[in-house]
């Protein structure tokens, strides 16, 4: 027994020193690692041989995630010998389905829920996993993670592997752009050169000249549905302020019932006029205006990099005919300030409460492998958007998605913020900003008022918080604005 | 003569097996053949109707599929999987337009119409397919559900409909054919059971015929054999030599003849055996007898003990042994002697076997372990000797002495230590001092006695009971553990008196600081019962070597120290120091010179007058004894009464001041009618044995009326023996004497011992009467006490009248008797004849001048 106890240390030793020599991750290598370790873990005695890792995705995740007919699930479980239980969750914030379902060992969060999940203890900290397995999150081309600070990390904790890239990108028609007609009418109308629009006053002069519902086409059809205003106002209100405008100041209370919040808004409640009707309905959200965008009946559309994949695709009316662009900013001081960030992304969180963490960790890290994961990139009908530097020079994702739509990109990363609010509650901030951005947008209030009243609620909310804790908290979130990405690895 | 042909055993059952295994292997090898054949046309037949059947079912369910697919894709609502629901559609498309086309292909061969009828139909729902992917890849849902709702879905029922007509067509033919391949299979089944029955016939008629004779053949062996085995005579045995069976009759008739040969000798043989038998079991029993009474005493034997052989391993333990060492029998037997003998050191058990091989008794008695339990034990380590006196084995006896060891401890303690407290005793206290002042001395250092003794403790004990007390004893004792040093030894000597030896002292102010501690520890009260009580330590220290050298001066004068801590006001400590030793050495001296001062006719007593207040007059006298010491000069009675109280003189000299007192009162009774003679009589004489009759005595010997006789005790005395105090003051109660309770107000002035005790007079104490004019709470309570007095009917007598001004007062508060030197000193029987008996006093005027007999000085 002594000698297997020193046989089984010295192993442990050997692949503790081996493993921070590889910890930057290379194609397949970091998958190797993964499975390397699960190894150790069953020879060890560590992970019983029968157990199993437990996972939870949304529907459209399963196929993306798991990969086309599972085939990731079944090369891992054949590699590894740990077998995968998936199961379905529905369409709502991970906070309640990681509650709903305590056995999960291994979930999908968005980057906005991470202080909710992590001030309740639902997710785990992975820094100790990355470290005890000698694992890097590393944010460098030409292989790493894109923006990881971003999309994994709130303050030094690494809360999640992300696992998509969701920035948002400004769709326009190509053909409409550069139809001489349309420029000779824009310039008759405007005195200026139709052009890509910079500005957010630019973008709502476009959908306002391109609007003509009479002939079937809409100015834009960027989404105004409840549940999701907050994802097109944020970028905004953003970039209202240089570097960014804050939403809170560093007494918690909020800075948007102000001129910067109220001109946010009535930029954001402008569009609505030249979109399509049923654009304010309950449920219209992408899957109702990407169509549109898709089938030509409109100039403009803001989406994520998945639209290029969809208005790319065979049978889609605007193949060809469709550039994608950055997002517009607003001019601070003559300057222009352009602000993006991450508004659905399909992060890999471990559950707290999971049997099986180290094999649920090891499975994200062989998952998200730079080869690994160009095999879930790209899945038709699946959700996961590039997420590796490595992906965009993929010739099978850049013919999927177009190389122009990739460069672009790759350049509003750099511009990325985090999203939400960073408070435990973001849920309850963020849905009172959505109804009243929805009233405003409805013409029920005005802009002032919608700013108004959020900022009220907002104050109530923090009212009713440990107001020390909740400062502690956005201290943390607003270290992650400044902190740069290139380079960025977890601490060791 | 012609022997008959030998034919034996062997070549006749080889013959038979081999005839009859040849007829089983062609009869299978027949029946195998028929069998398969039959089973290939079976299978033919299935495989031949049923594949198609397959490959339909396959073709429909696929179809179901594709429709259901076609049918989601009109109502998906996510665009992304709109996308991929259009890629399965497609994939699935052309997959079934692979097996359609192979499938219409077979059916040409049997159906051709069916199959040109099938691929129409898949033409039309095909293209209408294809166009909803295109139209779904579009977004296009609403013409999608169009074309699945009234254009792909009369192609598709086209499609199942002729799918159905196919199958149904191919599944009759195939029963059909099936039907027929399971008839042929019977038939061929019947012939098979046919040729088994004739096969199986031929063999057992074969069989039964080499049996019998066998059979035959044996019987008549095993009636000779039986024959035998009975005793009986037989015959010739008459079975044909031609084979084994002969050969096995002619030795079995040589066997039998020596058989009956042998039989006659073991008939013999048998008899003398059984004879040697019966005596050594008669032997044996006796043995045995003995055996069971040897084992009933070591299996029933108190001690433990274990026999093992002589450097090999242990042969035998009894149950004791097992018991006292708490391992069972397994765990001890056939283990090496020395892993079992259990000594604390291993060269004890080396030694242990030495001396015992060498023919010696080892012994020892050590503590051990019984599992959890903690015992002693004895044990004795001897050989075992045979008869020709060689040591074979060693016995190993163990004895369980904890309760012998138990008991002696508790002797031990009890010696030395108080059961009550748990402290060392008076003998260890003083081994203690002995080792301390040894201690010091070596290291030329100081060490000290400290004598505690509890004030009070005696009222607490006496009113509370001795249960009471001891708990108040033991509270102390855990309070002055307390209050010491780790290293200082606290004991009880005995009583309310405790002894702290301290040790390691460079200064007798380090004893101070452990009294004074001591004291502190005192100041919180005690509770007992839920009752709180207070006592305090006074303490007498004396130091080694400034206040003596050896353990027994050190105690004697820390003894002194204390009484001077108690004279000077108790809860306090005194060093001894020299004045200590001199009042010492007075006391001495005054007990010395006491003895024979009453048949020196060194003592005298003198009277004090009791005056009635309202009036003034003189209804008797106080009798006080006096001592002039020819060596001591005048002896002050605090002084000497104590000391007589102490050495027991005063019980002597009580009774001679009684005597004084009545012949006194028998003369003056004469000359004044009613005068009162009030004696004092201290605790120890008035218990002493014969106190009453001694009082009685008097009465009788000098014929004074009883009811002149005033009996004074003071208030401690009801505190102890209340029984015994009560039963006395009945007994003189009955005889009239008057009795009066001396110093009321000093010490518990319980309203409840005038009201128990049969007192006919209350005398207030002088240090109530001495501030009256001036101390509002003495008037108060010498208000209090006459008017309680007055209450009970008692008399009373105010002591230490000094001034007119307290006469007035008392006079005013209806006080009945007045004593003190404002009437004059204590003065000799003659004197007081002259000047007081049959007398009065003049009571002071308004204006403080007094009438009648004036003012005597002191």
């Amino acid at each position: 027994m002594g000698w297997t106890m020193r046989r089984k240390g010295l192993a442990c030793l050997l692949l503790a020193a081996m493993l921070p020599a590889f910890g930057t991750a290379s194609a397949g290598e970091q998958g190797e690692r993964a499975l390397a370790a699960v190894k150790q873990l069953l020879d060890s005695g560590a992970v019983p041989r029968n157990a199993s890792i437990k996972v939870a995705f949304k529907s459209g995740n399963i196929a993306a995630l798991l990969g086309p007919e599972l085939e990731l699930q079944k090369e891992w479980e054949q590699r590894s010998g740990v077998m995968i239980t998936a199961k379905v969750i529905p369409q709502q914030p991970a906070l309640q389905n990681i509650k709903a379902n305590p056995d999960v060992d291994l979930t999908v969060a968005r980057t906005h829920e991470f202080p909710d999940l992590l001030e309740q203890g639902l997710v785990e900290d992975l820094s100790p996993l990355l470290k005890e397995f000698g694992f890097r999150i590393d944010g460098a081309p030409p292989q790493g993670y894109v923006r990881p600070r971003l999309q994994g990390f709130f303050g030094d904790k690494v809360v999640a592997i992300p696992a998509d890239g969701d920035v948002l990108i400004l769709y326009l028609r190509r053909d409409l752009l550069e139809s001489p007609a349309e420029r000779a009418a824009f310039r008759k109308a405007y005195g200026r050169d139709l052009a890509v629009p910079v500005t957010w006053q630019e973008y709502d002069q476009l959908a306002k000249f391109f609007h003509r519902p009479e002939k079937g086409l809409y100015g834009t059809v960027e989404q105004r549905e409840r549940d999701t205003a907050w994802m097109f106002w944020l970028p905004r209100y953003l970039s209202q302020g240089a570097p960014y405008r804050q939403l809170f100041d560093d007494r918690l209370k909020p800075m948007i019932d102000s001129p910067a919040g109220v001109a946010a808004t009535e930029s954001y409640i402008n569009t609505v006029r030249h979109s399509a009707p049923e654009i304010l309905g309950d449920g219209k959200d992408y899957s109702y205006t990407a169509p549109i965008f898709m089938q030509g009946k409109a100039f403009s559309i803001i989406f994520t990099i998945a639209g290029a994949k969809l208005f790319n695709a065979s049978g889609s009316a605007v193949r060809g005919k469709f550039i994608a662009a950055a997002l517009p900013g607003n001019r601070v001081g003559g300057k222009l300030v352009r602000r993006n960030l991450p508004i659905y992304g399909n992060n890999l969180v471990v559950s707290s409460q999971g049997a099986q963490r180290k094999l649920a960790f090891l499975f994200t890290m062989w998952l998200t492998d730079p080869d690994n994961s160009l095999r879930t990139v790209g899945v038709r009908g699946g959700f996961t958007d590039p997420f590796r530097w490595n992906h965009l020079a993929d010739q099978r994702i850049r013919d999927l998605y177009t190389p122009e739509a990739l460069a672009v990109f790759a350049k509003e990363w750099p511009v990325a913020l985090p999203p939400g609010t960073g408070l435990p509650g973001d849920g309850d901030y963020l849905a009172a900003l959505n109804q009243n951005l929805w009233l405003a947008a409805s013409g029920k209030i005005t802009a002032a008022e919608a700013m108004k009243r959020t900022s009220r609620e907002w104050e109530g909310f923090t009212g009713r918080q440990d107001r020390d804790r909740h400062l502690a908290w956005l201290k943390i979130f607003n270290a992650g604005f400044r902190n740069p990405d290139s380079g960025e690895t977890s601490k060791k | 003569m012609k022997l008959p042909t030998r034919f034996g055993l062997l070549p006749q059952l080889l013959l038979g097996f081999v005839g009859a295994g040849m007829l089983v292997a062609v009869v299978l090898w027949t029946g195998n053949r028929m069998l398969e054949r039959s089973s290939e046309r079976l299978v033919t037949t299935l495989e031949r109707h049923v594949r198609p059947l397959a490959r339909l079912h396959s073709l429909q369910s696929r179809l179901g599929g594709l429709r259901n697919l076609e049918l989601e894709l009109g109502h998906l609502d996510d665009v992304f999987a709109l996308q991929s629901q259009v890629s399965r559609l497609r994939a699935e498309i052309t997959t079934l337009d692979t097996e359609i086309g192979k499938f219409s292909v077979t059916l040409g061969q049997t159906s051709p119409n069916e199959a040109q009828r099938l691929a129409g139909h898949w033409r039309d729902y095909r293209s209408r397919l294809g166009e909803q992917a295109r139209l779904a890849a579009e977004m296009d849902l609403a013409s999608v559900r169009a074309i699945t709702t009234s254009g792909s879905h009369l192609p598709y029922l086209s499609i199942q409909a002729l799918l159905n007509e196919v199958a149904e067509q191919t599944e009759a033919a195939a029963d059909l054919a099936y039907r027929k391949a399971t008839d042929d299979q019977a038939a061929q089944r019947w012939d098979f059971l046919k040729l088994v029955l004739i096969g199986g016939l031929v063999i057992f008629i074969g069989l039964a015929y080499s049996g019998r004779t066998v059979v035959r053949r044996i019987g008549i062996l095993s009636e000779h054999a039986q024959k035998l085995a009975t005793g009986v005579e037989s015959g010739h045995i008459a079975i044909s030599p031609h084979d084994e069976i002969g050969d096995l009759a002619q030795a079995f008739g040589a066997m039998r003849q020596q058989v009956l040969t042998r039989e006659t000798a073991l008939r013999l043989a048998q008899a003398d055996l059984e004879r040697r038998v019966q005596e050594r079991t008669a032997d044996l029993k006796s043995a045995n007898r003995r055996l069971v009474r040897f084992s009933q005493v070591v299996e029933q034997n108190p001690v433990g003990i274990l026999v093992a052989r002589i450097g090999g391993m242990v042969e035998f333990v009894n149950p004791a042994y097992c018991r006292i060492t708490g391992r069972s029998s397994d765990e001890i037997i056939e283990q090496p002697l020395i892993e079992v003998i259990h000594v604390a050191d291993p060269l004890d058990a080396d030694n242990a076997l030495r001396v015992a091989t060498a023919g010696g008794i080892w012994e020892l008695e050590q503590p051990s372990r019984r599992g959890d339990e903690a015992y002693w034990e004895r044990l004795r380590l001897g050989a075992v000797l045979d008869e020709r006196g060689r040591a074979t084995h060693l016995l190993l006896s163990r004895e369980d002495i904890t309760e012998q060891r138990v008991q002696m401890e508790k002797i031990t303690y009890q010696a030395h230590y108080d059961l009550l407290t748990g402290l060392p005793n008076r003998a260890l206290a003083n081994d203690r001092l002995l080792q301390a002042v040894s201690r010091a001395r070596r290291d030329g250092g100081r060490a000290a006695a400290m004598f505690i003794d509890l004030d009070n403790f005696k009222e607490v004990n006496d009113t509370l009971g001795h249960a009471t007390g001891d708990t108040l004893l033991r509270q102390v004792a855990q309070r002055l553990v307390g209050a010491v040093r780790g290293d200082d030894v606290v004991a009880r000597l005995g009583g309310d008196e405790f002894l702290i030896v301290a040790s390691g002292l460079n200064h007798g102010d380090e004893a101070a600081a452990i009294a004074e501690k001591v004291i502190a520890a005192f100041t919180e009260v005690f509770k007992v019962d839920e009752r709180e009580l207070n006592t305090s330590p006074s303490i007498g220290i004396a130091i080694y070597p400034d206040d003596g050298t050896e353990p027994t001066v050190l105690l004697r004068n820390a003894d002194l120290a204390m009484y001077e801590a108690k004279d000077s006001g108790r809860n306090m400590y005194r060093f001894y120091n020299r004045s200590i030793h001199d009042l010492s050495l007075q006391r001495l001296e005054i007990g010395r010179c006491l003895r024979g001062a009453l048949e020196r006719q060194e003592l005298h007593v003198v009277y004090h007058p009791l005056v009635r207040a309202d009036s003034g007059c003189i209804i008797g006298a106080e009798a006080l004894l006096r001592w002039n010491s020819p060596e001591l000069g005048e002896v002050q009675p605090a002084l000497f009464i104590p000391v007589a109280e102490q050495n027991g003189l005063i019980v002597d000299l009580g009774r001679w001041v009684l005597r004084e007192a009545c012949a006194t009162l028998a003369r003056w009774r004469l000359r004044q009618d009613g005068f009162v003679m009030a004696v004092n009589v201290s605790p120890r004489q008035f218990k002493a044995s014969g106190f009453v009759d001694m009082v009685k005595e008097c009465l009788n010997e000098f014929a004074v009326p009883p009811e002149q006789l005033e009996i004074e005790i003071t208030e401690g005395l009801l505190l102890r023996n209340q029984d015994e105090v009560a039963a006395i003051l009945d007994e003189l109660h009955a005889l009239g004497v008057r009795l009066s309770m001396d110093d009321f107000g000093t010490g518990y002035s319980s309203l409840s011992y005038l009201r128990e005790f049969p007192f006919h007079t209350v005398k207030i104490d002088r240090s109530f009467i001495r501030d009256v004019s001036e101390d509002r709470s003495d008037r108060a309570l010498v208000i209090a006490a006459v008017r309680m007095a007055q209450a009970l009917g008692l008399q009373i007598i105010a002591e230490g009248v000094e001034t007119d001004e307290q006469w007035t007062f008392l006079v005013g508060q209806d006080c009945d008797i007045l004593q003190g030197f404002r009437f004059g000193i204590p003065v000799t029987e003659s004197n007081f004849g002259k000047t007081w008996v049959n007398a009065r006093v003049s009571r002071p005027e308004s204006d403080g001048q007094s009438q009648g007999v004036p003012f005597i000085p002191v």
